[in-house]
């Protein structure tokens, strides 16, 4: 089974164009596009509003948008549509007898030249907006946004298990999560983030097994602006430590055992907008107490998710 | 200086100021990394902030007109009344008060368009933004976020799908790793996830290292990207039988009265599955509620849905706003198509993909919004147009996933995650 693909793919070697050297527009493409396109695509029939007969109509493209990109044939279906299986609905030419595989090249050799149409043609400024990451690995997962100095100190984390990643898609800003990382009370060695520098936002420590121990060098990480401790042992002694990020703006508690006592060790947090605290011993008065110290700030105790009452039982 | 800048285009300009401004003051861990949007010159306020998904996908042509975009004209409403919301000045159907009551929420899109009116065809539009062909399988939203971005838990797989067994949006031409796991019955939880009963952990060890011995020459002769992905389906399974993260799909952890109030039937229990199976870090999670093809009896059908639908979107909003995850999780309420202004003589409506409505909230979406309307009928779209590959192009903007970026299926074609679409920014910020 493999053995015959490795021979299809062999029996696929390019049918060699010479790639260094021009292609005339007028002398080697037009006349494909006469004896292929022009059928559906002059000026007695326009179909899909696209013109070929003309460089100004392969440039303004038809109802699809552009069909071509100088430079990139992958992207231009003036090319890419002939090169489709014959039965494929979006195949190109749709009448008549399609581009031999000589021809495609040639087309091909045209864009990836930079498709000019003579001596002395200039392309407009390409308009769109380019990908950056085109030539990324797509396999080698989220390496695609990050680059330079950063992906050494990125991938030294990811080695020890911590899930880095960007914050709100800004690759100037970084997230670690410690929850899949299986560390036991004592190891988590926040310090090991200090490379980050101001760059590292956000913090997930939820459902882990830190203690405050680990958290006493939290203090060192103040860039931190979202700190998620929710499912874990935290509790009022814990918040000593967080108190001391001046820049947090999130905080999720939920399901810990702070109380209201806790809370209001955070009031002198003045960026804070939001402090989650369903699930723990925090009472609508210690959340009002803290709401009052911290302007701009809502404590989210939540709201009680109960049955419905509506006198008709849901559908099974 | 001045001279300089002016040489940029003006997204490079802008990427150049902070840039420099970055370097030279200092701040940050600079030089790192580029922006990876091509759309950030024209960013809303605020950056979406979505991570994973939580996509409900009505099954068979949700009616726009009794569900979100409820009309006065008498001839079309029917018996549906039309009732406030928490946001005023929208309003929505009566069949759906949990869901009014969450709407600060929620940003309602009425002005969606396909050009696909069958189920089959519609459902896969929907999910991959490409029409049906012969020729190649699309893949769906979920396998693109985890084909370009990861999964977030090691353990479990990115792309879960819960309820149905058809659920139109695949790996496609992705490996197979990057595929759904299917989940029939949310109750039930994960099949055959532990060591069957009577073999010893030992044993089993030894039953893996006998099929890698079998397998090992065969990987030497075949060390290619196919036949790896097979291997590392193996490896992926074995990792989550011995996962704590199994526990994410049992059910019974959660509170009776939670359990209730997602609603007692498979569609509730599946939304639940989801909320747990996203706080394990699951990426994309599709719950599907069919019955929405309303041909006959359409008002007493879509009543009795709405009620499964209105309850357990309305906890699920809520739960996730309680849990602190809304921020992150953005959930998107989905369907083929809507359905005809005109009542049928069997009290029912018919197919319509002209316009009808989704809905999307969290990750970054201002909720208390509607984008786009349609016409006093609600047949056609009257202003905002959103394709279906613009509304995939939205939800994929929310996650980072970049729709520039053109990925070759192994026949040479290239694809984009929303094909052409253009994100709707409005609705972020």
């Amino acid at each position: 089974m493999n053995a015959q693909a490795c021979l299809c793919f062999c029996s696929l070697v390019w049918l060699g164009f010479p790639s260094n050297a021009a292609v005339d527009f007028d002398r080697q493409i037009k006349p494909i596009l006469e004896e292929k396109c022009y059928r559906c695509h002059d000026d007695e029939k326009v179909k899909g509003d696209l013109r070929l007969d003309s460089p100004e109509g392969i440039l303004a493209g038809g109802k699809g948008g552009i069909v071509l990109v100088p430079g990139e044939p992958n992207e231009s279906s003036l090319f890419i549509l002939t090169t489709y299986p014959k039965d494929d609905p979006d195949y190109m030419p749709q009448k008549g007898e399609g581009l031999s595989k000589p021809e495609q090249n040639l087309l091909k050799a045209w864009i990836e030249k930079g498709a000019s149409f003579g001596e002395g043609f200039v392309h407009d400024q390409n308009p769109r907006v380019r990908s950056k990451f085109a030539e990324a690995d797509p396999d080698s997962v989220r390496k695609y946004m990050i680059m330079g100095d950063a992906l050494e100190i990125v991938e030294n984390l990811r080695a020890s298990d911590l899930l880095v990643d960007t914050v709100n898609h800004d690759s100037s800003l970084f997230e670690v999560s410690y929850t899949h990382a299986d560390r036991g009370p004592g190891e988590f060695e926040l310090t090991s983030l200090a490379p980050l520098k101001e760059s590292l936002k956000k913090l997930t420590l939820a459902r882990t097994r830190i203690t405050n121990e680990d958290l006493s060098s939290l203090s060192e990480l103040a860039s931190i602006e979202y700190l998620d401790l929710s499912r874990t042992e935290v509790d009022d002694h814990s918040l000593d430590f967080v108190s001391q990020m001046v820049n947090l703006r999130t905080l999720n508690l939920r399901d810990t055992k702070v109380t209201d006592e806790g809370l209001l060790k955070l009031a002198n947090l003045k960026q804070l907008e939001r402090v989650y605290v369903w699930g723990t011993l925090v009472t609508s008065t210690g959340a009002t107490r803290l709401e009052k110290r911290i302007e701009g700030l809502a404590v989210k105790l939540g709201t009680s998710i109960l049955p419905p009452n509506r006198g008709r039982s849901p559908q099974r | 200086m001045k001279d300089i800048l002016k040489k940029f285009p003006d997204q490079d300009r802008r990427e150049f100021l902070a840039y420099s401004a970055k370097a030279f003051l200092g701040v940050g861990l600079m030089p790192l990394a580029v922006r990876s949007s091509a759309f950030a010159s024209a960013s809303p306020e605020r950056m979406p902030t979505a991570k994973n998904v939580i996509y409900l996908y009505m099954a068979g042509g949700m009616s726009h007109l009794d569900t979100l975009d409820p009309k006065s004209d008498r001839s079309v409403k029917g018996p549906v009344e039309a009732i406030g919301t928490k946001e005023a000045g929208i309003q929505i159907s009566e069949y759906l008060p949990a869901i009014a009551s969450q709407m600060d929420k929620l940003a309602l899109i009425r002005s969606l368009s396909s050009t696909q009116g069958a189920h089959e065809e519609g459902r896969y539009f929907m999910h991959s933004s490409y029409t049906k062909r012969g020729t190649i399988v699309h893949p769906g939203m979920g396998s693109w976020l985890v084909k370009m971005d990861g999964p977030r838990n090691p353990n479990l797989p990115g792309v879960i799908h819960v309820g149905s067994p058809n659920p139109g949006g695949g790996n496609g031409f992705f490996e197979q790793k990057f595929a759904p796991l299917v989940i029939g019955n949310p109750e039930a939880g994960l099949q055959n996830s532990k060591i069957r009963k009577g073999t010893t952990e030992k044993e089993f060890e030894d039953t893996v290292m006998l099929t890698n011995a079998f397998d090992s020459e065969f990987h030497r002769k075949y060390n290619q990207k196919k036949t790896r992905a097979y291997t590392d389906m193996y490896d992926d399974a074995i990792k989550l039988m011995k996962s704590r993260d199994l526990a994410a799909f049992e059910l019974d952890q959660e509170s009776k009265h939670i359990r209730e109030a997602y609603g007692t039937n498979p569609f509730g229990q599946g939304c639940l599955l989801a909320r747990r199976l996203v706080e394990h870090d699951v990426r994309f999670v599709e719950v599907t509620l069919g019955g929405w093809d309303t041909h006959t009896n359409n008002f007493e059908r879509v009543s009795e849905n709405g009620q499964v639908l209105d309850q357990a979107l309305g906890t699920l909003l809520a739960d996730l706003e309680n849990r602190g995850m809304l921020e992150e999780t953005m959930v998107v309420l989905a369907t083929e198509f809507g359905r005809t202004p005109k009542i049928n003589d069997n009290e029912g409506r018919d197919h319509s993909p002209t316009a009808f409505s989704c809905a999307l909230a969290g990750g970054g979406v201002r909720g208390g919004q509607v984008y786009g309307e349609t016409d006093t009928t609600g047949k056609f779209v009257k202003g905002e147009k959103v394709e279906v590959p613009d509304f995939n192009a939205t939800i994929a903007y929310a996650l980072g996933v970049p729709l520039e970026k053109t990925v070759y299926s192994p026949s040479g074609r290239p694809f984009r995650v929303a094909d052409k679409g253009k994100p709707i920014l409005s609705l972020f910020g």
